[in-house]
């Protein structure tokens, strides 16, 4: 059985503040949409947080990764002929990832998939797979997708008008048996026995969005 | 648990089309690095089984496919068969530059979309599950350079707790101008064949890869076992490795702790090896720090065949294999002196040695450890 412990979602909050502080002066959009949605969730059980790192792992669900930071790349690549090494750090889809697990102390597996509209579905399969082989006893399992500002015509192309593109991230804290029994007082807020239906996505990756919201 | 077998190979690389011209020229020294890149040339292109034509990120891993497949007489694929696919940038050089000539205006959206439609590393996969008729359970992991390690691992995990019976794990990746400009900046390119562990490198290697590996948990025919998996993570800078290689001792440990194994029961290193200043430090320190002063050899082979970013942990997989059938470590191919700072022994000839464990080592961007340990197949009377 895997348990979801917390959830965390992105709720169109403004940014400005966060970007001003520190290290996220050079993070993304994508990072920062990321980054909230885990903060709420791991607020939520800051009194088991140090016993719960001692065993976590992350899995990121994105489609579309830093797509933002891989146009800003080569839009100053051509234009200028300038290759900019922040930026590239930044547009490699595990980019997110790293950066959150900096953040909040995760040094057990961390996982980007990154699989079409299944990128969140494949998020939780992953996370439940290094759960249930006990490879970890808890799982963070975050999605986030959004319009590359850069490349918003194009993707007006891409996809259809019905699709109703929009931004979101949202974050799961899941756990095994073994999490849940070595933490007194650890009490989760619903299990993962019935997922909703596969290939419901509005956009790519929010089906781990969607599932928070049952919770 | 299930065990785990590999029961079969593929690789397509600028050394060959195939997994044995792979092992022959990593054996015979012989580097397909030219002007510091291991582009897969017009040769070896000629001789896949699929034609590149405009997509060679899809040759190349139908290719690899295919070898791995035929190897392990996997026919057909069934219901409750898996595949992960490791990639960093799929097919990002069929519209990276299509890409740039939209942003100085050179062509029309309508034009630029041809290419860009190909921007989500899924459209790949699905390329090639087609080529390959694969409908089961899949995943796609990107991991920068330890994603085919990663997938090798989490392919482990799928069959050690039954997800499923049999899974084909790649990776593949191509050299596109935005990798090549991105490395560039961070002046991490070697203009010629890179030197990995040696003192006074200059740097890496990029270059095309794609390998194949079909692992299984019941095999008639098993090439090797893969007896540990270990992954972690740095949490310390968005490129730069732990310097004292804290989260790379980590995944080693956990990959030979599941093996149920010591490390002086490892008889050879396959390291990750890039020639990058900071790679081979932090491995070379975490590598130290694993086999505390009973050093055992240590090889790159990316002098010959390059650094295939996401691909590199199948293609170095498949070496490890076969260096367990052949019972022979391969050498580090232009070793001069060792960087003065690493007190490990890197093997700098091939020789014959009895091999029953072998670790293999990656690192990568985002500080993404992974490592793996393959077993012997002990031959019964």
């Amino acid at each position: 059985m895997i348990y979801v412990i917390a959830k965390g979602i992105y709720e169109k909050e403004s940014l400005e503040n966060l970007f001003s502080q520190g290290e996220f002066r050079r993070a993304t959009r994508n990072m920062g949409i990321a980054y909230l949605s885990m903060k709420k969730c791991v607020d939520t059980v800051t009194l088991h947080w140090e016993k719960i790192q001692s065993s976590l792992g992350a899995v990121l669900g994105t489609s579309h990764g830093e797509l933002n930071a891989t146009a800003e790349f080569l839009s100053e690549l051509a234009i200028s002929n300038t290759a900019r090494p922040l930026i590239f750090q930044s547009s490699l889809h595990n980019a997110t990832l790293g950066f959150l697990a900096k953040q909040f102390g995760v040094t057990g597996p961390t996982l980007t998939v990154s699989n079409l509209e299944y990128s969140g579905e494949e998020a939780l399969e992953a996370a439940e797979t290094l759960l249930l082989s006990n490879t970890i006893s808890f799982c963070l399992v975050t999605c986030c997708d959004l319009i590359p500002e850069k490349l918003s015509g194009p993707f007006s192309d891409m996809y259809p008008p019905q699709k109703n593109l929009k931004e979101g991230a949202a974050t799961l804290l899941l756990a095994n048996e073994k999490g849940i029994s070595e933490i007194e007082g650890l009490e989760p807020i619903g299990n993962l026995e019935t997922l909703p239906p596969k290939r419901f996505s509005q956009y790519d990756s929010d089906y781990i969005e969607s599932l928070a919201r049952t919770f | 648990m299930n065990s785990v077998y590999v029961s079969g190979l593929g690789a397509v690389s600028c050394v060959g089309a195939n997994r044995e011209e792979l092992w022959k020229s990593c054996l015979n020294q012989k580097s397909g690095i030219v002007d510091g890149l291991g582009k897969i040339p017009l040769a070896v292109r000629e001789k896949l089984s699929v034609h590149p034509k405009q997509n060679s990120p899809l040759a190349y891993a139908t290719s690899a496919c295919r070898e791995a497949l035929s190897q392990a007489d996997w026919k057909n694929f069934n219901s409750d068969d898996g595949f992960i696919l490791a990639t960093t940038t799929a097919l990002v050089s069929t519209w990276d530059e299509p890409l740039m000539r939209f942003f100085k205006e050179e062509i029309s959206q309508e034009t630029l979309m041809t290419d860009f439609r190909n921007e989500k590393l899924g459209i790949l996969f699905d390329q090639i599950c087609d080529e390959i008729s694969f409908h089961g359970r899949r995943q796609l992991l990107t991991t920068a350079c330890s994603a085919a390690t990663h997938a090798l691992g989490l392919a482990t995990l799928w069959l050690k707790t039954g997800r499923v019976k049999r899974v084909l794990v790649m990776g593949v990746e191509v050299i596109s101008t935005l990798t090549i400009s991105g490395f560039k900046s961070f002046q991490l390119l070697s203009d010629e064949t890179c030197r990995p562990f040696n003192q006074g490198r200059k740097g890496i290697n990029l270059s095309d890869g794609a390998a194949a590996l079909c692992l299984e948990t019941e095999s008639t025919n098993a090439l090797a076992e893969v007896a540990g998996v270990g992954f972690s993570t740095d949490a310390y800078h968005m490129t730069a490795p732990h310097p004292e290689g804290k989260g790379s001792l980590q995944a080693m440990r956990s990959a030979i702790h599941m093996a149920s194994i010591l490390p002086s029961d490892i008889s050879w290193v396959h390291a990750h090896g890039t020639g990058s200043e900071h790679n081979d430090l932090s491995e070379g320190i975490a590598l130290e720090r694993l086999f505390e002063g009973k050093p055992v050899p240590v090889t790159s082979t990316k002098a010959i065949h390059g650094h295939s970013l996401a691909a590199s942990g199948a293609l170095e997989s498949v070496l490890c294999v076969q260096a367990l059938q052949n019972q022979t470590v391969l050498p580090t191919y232009g070793l001069e002196k060792i960087d003065e700072r690493l007190k490990i022994q890197i093997a700098n000839e091939a020789k014959l040695l009895e091999i029953r464990y072998v670790l293999k080592n990656t690192l990568g961007f985002g500080g993404a450890n992974g490592a793996l340990v393959f077993k012997r197949i002990e031959k019964t009377a």
